[in-house]
């Protein structure tokens, strides 16, 4: 027992390791290819790594708190996004992998890449693919488009689709009209510092940000600092 | 209760405005109507900063993990909660602890 326990740590802290080493070197290289990246997506971020407690079903599928497949995800989400254009023809393959985690991705990405990407495919892949968050990122791929309102039947998806969540998307793309993911959302995930990845320590400055509110107001969390403490909560809108 | 002259709070959420509008509207409020600012993080770049991008699946998104953090007067954080389950959080009371903590009290 004891000398299972010990051989689990040294083959941990191996993998921990080789993370942070990889971690490093992959953050460092702007010109890794997109299909690199894919490749990460679906070894470290599959979809069957999402648990949940049966209690709250539908709702809540959690990554383990020990995950680290996550900074995969943001790291190749921003990576993508830095190279542009250049990364589409990958990714719109991806979209037809039959690797679920490539597809959710890949619909993801498409998103932020906005009227470059071509309206096909992306329509097909809201029609067809048999998982809803695939679908559903490629409605809002579609609506970040900007120029859907017109050339999308959004009515006959709307028709089509069985999945509330997927239906409520559709209903966004309609509410959107024109408008264009803003390129001001695109400029804040370029200019975020990969290096800050998972930096808040307790005991430690709490890393600096700054952001637009609902209301449009930009509120920077260093302009508290010596004047009020702040409690900080990460929501997800109806939670 | 929290919200007073020495505490700021801050709520992130990870949709664009008008999608944060669209959830509102579904309860009949406007932006106009919240407590507290809402700030908006759709590419979840302050959600990754904070460890917390990416960790949840809720109404078929990739969402962050709920979380709370408390930031004293010095810009050092004190506390973090990540949330084990989508419903995981701190009660009021536990939140008005920790900041009695932060004065010394």
């Amino acid at each position: 027992m004891r000398r299972f326990s010990y051989r689990s740590f040294v083959l941990l802290s191996f993998a921990g390791l080789t993370f942070a080493q990889w971690h490093t070197s992959a953050i460092a290289d702007p010109g890794r290819p997109v299909g690199r990246w894919l490749q990460d997506v679906s070894t470290d971020y599959a979809e069957d790594g999402w648990v949940q407690k049966p209690k709250f079903r539908p709702l809540g599928y959690m990554r383990p708190t020990d995950d680290k497949g996550w900074q995969t995800r943001m790291l190749a989400l921003r990576a993508v996004v830095m190279q542009g254009k250049s990364s589409i023809p990958s990714l719109l393959k991806a979209l037809e992998s039959g690797d679920v985690s490539r597809r959710v991705f890949a619909a993801q990405a498409l998103g932020y890449l906005g009227a470059d990407v071509p309206p096909k495919p992306l329509l097909r892949a809201a029609q067809e693919d048999k998982l809803a968050a695939v679908r559903l990122y490629a409605i809002d791929a579609l609506g970040m488009r900007g120029e859907s309102a017109n050339t999308i039947d959004w009515m006959s998806l709307r028709k089509q689709e069985r999945n509330g969540d997927v239906r409520k998307h559709i209903g966004y793309g309609v509410e959107r009209k024109d408008a264009a993911i803003h390129e001001t959302v695109i400029q804040t995930l370029k200019n975020w510092n990969p290096q800050s990845i998972n930096t808040a320590v307790v005991g430690k400055p709490a890393p600096d940000f700054e952001l637009t509110s609902a209301t449009k107001q930009k509120i920077r969390l260093s302009s508290f600092r010596g004047k009020k403490s702040v409690v900080l909560v990460f929501v997800y809108g109806d939670t | 209760m929290i919200q007073g002259s020495n505490t700021e709070l801050l709520a992130v959420d990870p949709h664009e405005i008008w999608a944060a509008e669209s959830l509102l509207k579904e309860t009949g409020l406007t932006t106009d109507d919240l407590q507290f600012p809402l700030l908006m993080d759709p590419t979840q770049t302050v959600s990754a900063t904070y460890g917390v991008a990416f960790q949840m699946r809720i109404h078929t998104e990739t969402s962050n993990r709920p979380a709370t953090f408390i930031i004293d007067k010095a810009g050092v954080l004190r506390y973090a909660r990540r949330a084990k389950t989508f419903n995981d959080r701190p009660t009021p009371a536990q939140i008005v602890r920790e900041l009695k903590k932060l004065d010394g009290k």
